[in-house]
Formats: C-alpha cells, structure tokens, sequence
C-alpha cells in the first residue's frame, strides 16, 4: 500500500473510533457534558471529509500532481464558501 | 418513533445502504417521514447517516485501493455546489412537496438500483498489485477483482457525467437523502467507471456532499444533537457492518431486495402525500 495512504486510512479509522464514542456520549450521557459530546460528533462527521480533501491536495501538491492539487483547492473553496453562506444566512 | 427504533432504523438502513452502494439515507429518510417525523426534521438525521456511513466505509476503502480521489474530488466541485443551493432553498418548500419528492426519488433509486450491471472492464494479465489503485494526473486506474485479477478502468464521458453529480448534489441539498443512488450508477453506467469502485467514489464523496449540506442545517437550526448522536452512532455500526458484508454477498442480489423495498416506500409516500 502507498505510505501516503495508509496514513490517511489510520486518520480515518483514528476519526472513525472518535466519531462513535462522541456519539455514545451524545445519545446517552445527560447534561451539558452529552450534549457537548453530541456536537462534537456533529462537528467531527462534517469536518472528516473536508480533512481528507485537505490531505489529498497537500499530497498530490507535494507529489507534483498540480492539476488535481488545484481541484483539490477549488473544491475547499467551495466548501468553505458553502460554510460562510450557511452561517452569514 | 422511540429512540430504540431510530437507532435501530439508521443501523439497519445503514448497513443495506452500504451492501448495496445507494446509501443508507434514501431508505432512512422516508421510513423517518412514514413513521411521522415531518420531511424537514427527517432531513439532516439522513445526512448524519449519509456522512457516518461514509466515515465508517473510509478505512476498508483506503486499504483495499476501491476509492478514485482524483475522479471523486473533480466531480464533487459542481456536487457540493449544488448541494448548497438545494440546501438553501429546502427551506422554503413545503412538507407535501418535498415528501412526494421524497416518494419520486425513491422509484428512480428502486429503477437505477434493479438496473445495474455487474462487471463491465475485463480482467488484464499483465497488471500486477504494483499497478493497483489510481493513477496521478488522470482520471484512470487499476483494482483488483475478488478473484484476485486486476483490472484497467478509465472515467469517460465526464462532462455528462458532471451533469449526473450536479443533479444529486442538488436532491442531497433539498431532501436529505444521499445523491449516492444517482451518483454511483452515473459514474458506474455513464464514465464506465468499475461498479465497486464507482460505488466506494461514491460514498467519498457523499460524505463531501452532506458535510456542505449539514452546515446549512446547523445554521438553520435544524439538527437535533441527541437525535443526531443517536443516528451517528447507529450508522458508523451498520455502516463498518455494511462495507464488510459487502465483500462476501452478490451485489446485483441485494440491489435487487433494496430496490423492491424502495418501490414500496415511494409509491407510500407519494399516495399519502398527493
């Protein structure tokens, strides 16, 4: 397997077992704390793909694969406009 | 619908989503909004599903070479886009609209999902696992059959194909479903892009497309955190589940019971709604 992408496997599976205690935490621990836990797991889930994205473009940037680096880009910029829109609204 | 049921709902659906390469949502969503729960409050719970299931696939993906970042990455520009228009503008459509909506996409989730084919690309000799995975500066690759034979594939037809991926993107943003049953068959039927690597490009870039419109339902105020906890956790179980089973069970097998299912829920949904 390429390095490159058994790193990114580890961060996901890393995001994966994070992602699922947060979300034992916000099903069923009360309060404050459950909720916190709840919102992490919201925050998480959104912000896994958008760090693989992030990983990919700094990969292909790094290895020479310009073209799809810049998709790559365009494609970030177009989920952090999604971002600013939705909380501008 | 008792948080007993949803959970086991989003696991189920989850796992069948994953088995058969559509997506949990397109089958959590209209069970949410049959069981009572109305289209806008069942909507961001199907793309909780959506991303967990993507998140759960991701690992086994990554490892086994199925994922075509460049292909998944290239199309996901104009998807999330339109992902964020549709999102916008679920707002103002009303509960009726969006459920029979809801009921039409489920029959042409049921027609794509009966309709499609097993292995197009032939098996290639020469190939070794040196050539496995995608290739840089393309949209091509190789991937490796469950009989050990490796196989050449390259995405044609993309401008089409874009076409194809706006059109989810913008179903993902007003319904909540994941745009995975259009997405897969268009790469897979469309780009002739292998079926299971269409499917696992797929399922990248839902979570892309739900991440975008999960923003919007956040700032509208929409998701419920201990709901949303709940179907998380639900779905990265039957997700994991789902992605693992699929290895071992005939795709074309279950994509015909999920379709079947389909029909019924759609043609509910739109009897109830009209």
């Amino acid at each position: 397997m390429i390095p490159g992408m058994e790193r990114l496997a580890g961060l996901m599976q890393t995001a994966l077992i994070a992602a699922f205690l947060l979300a034992l935490g916000g099903a069923f621990v009360p309060g404050t704390v459950g909720h916190a836990s709840g919102v992490a797991c919201v925050v998480l889930l959104i912000s896994a793909p958008v760090v693989r994205v992030g990983w990919l473009t700094v990969e292909w940037a790094r290895t020479g694969d310009h073209r799809f680096a810049l998709l790559g880009a365009v494609l970030l910029g177009v989920l952090a406009t999604s971002g600013l829109l939705a909380f501008l609204r | 619908m008792n948080p007993v049921e949803l959970a086991v709902a989003a696991l189920i659906t989850a796992a069948v989503g994953a088995l058969g390469g559509l997506g949990g949502a397109i089958l959590l969503v209209p069970i949410l909004v049959l069981s009572g729960l109305s289209a806008r409050e069942a909507a961001p719970l199907g793309l909780i599903s959506v991303a967990a299931g993507s998140l759960a696939a991701a690992p086994h993906q990554l490892r086994a070479h199925l994922v075509n970042h460049r292909l998944g990455v290239s199309t996901e520009i104009i998807g999330s886009a339109a992902a964020l228009i549709g999102a916008l503008a679920s707002g103002i459509i009303g509960q009726s609209t969006l459920a029979v909506m809801l009921g039409v996409v489920a029959l042409v989730a049921a027609f794509f999902g009966a309709r499609r084919k097993g292995i197009r690309n032939r098996p290639d000799p020469s190939l070794t696992i040196d050539d496995l995975g995608e290739h840089a500066g393309s949209l091509s690759g190789v991937y490796q059959l469950d009989d050990g034979e490796f196989v050449r594939y390259q995405a044609n037809r993309v401008p089409i194909g874009l076409l194809g991926m706006a059109s989810a993107g913008l179903i993902a943003g007003l319904s909540g479903v994941s745009g995975g049953f259009i997405k897969t068959p268009t790469t897979s039927e469309v780009m002739h892009v292998p079926v299971k690597v269409a499917a696992a490009t797929t399922t990248f870039t839902v979570g892309i497309t739900s991440a975008v419109a999960l923003l919007v339902y956040e700032a509208q105020g929409r998701i419920v955190v201990s709901d949303a906890a709940l179907v998380a956790g639900a779905a990265l179980v039957g997700g994991t589940f789902g992605v693992r089973l699929q290895a071992l069970l005939p795709p074309p097998l279950v994509r015909k019971v999920l379709s079947a299912v389909l029909v019924i829920i759609g043609v509910l949904l739109i009897v109830r709604n009209l």
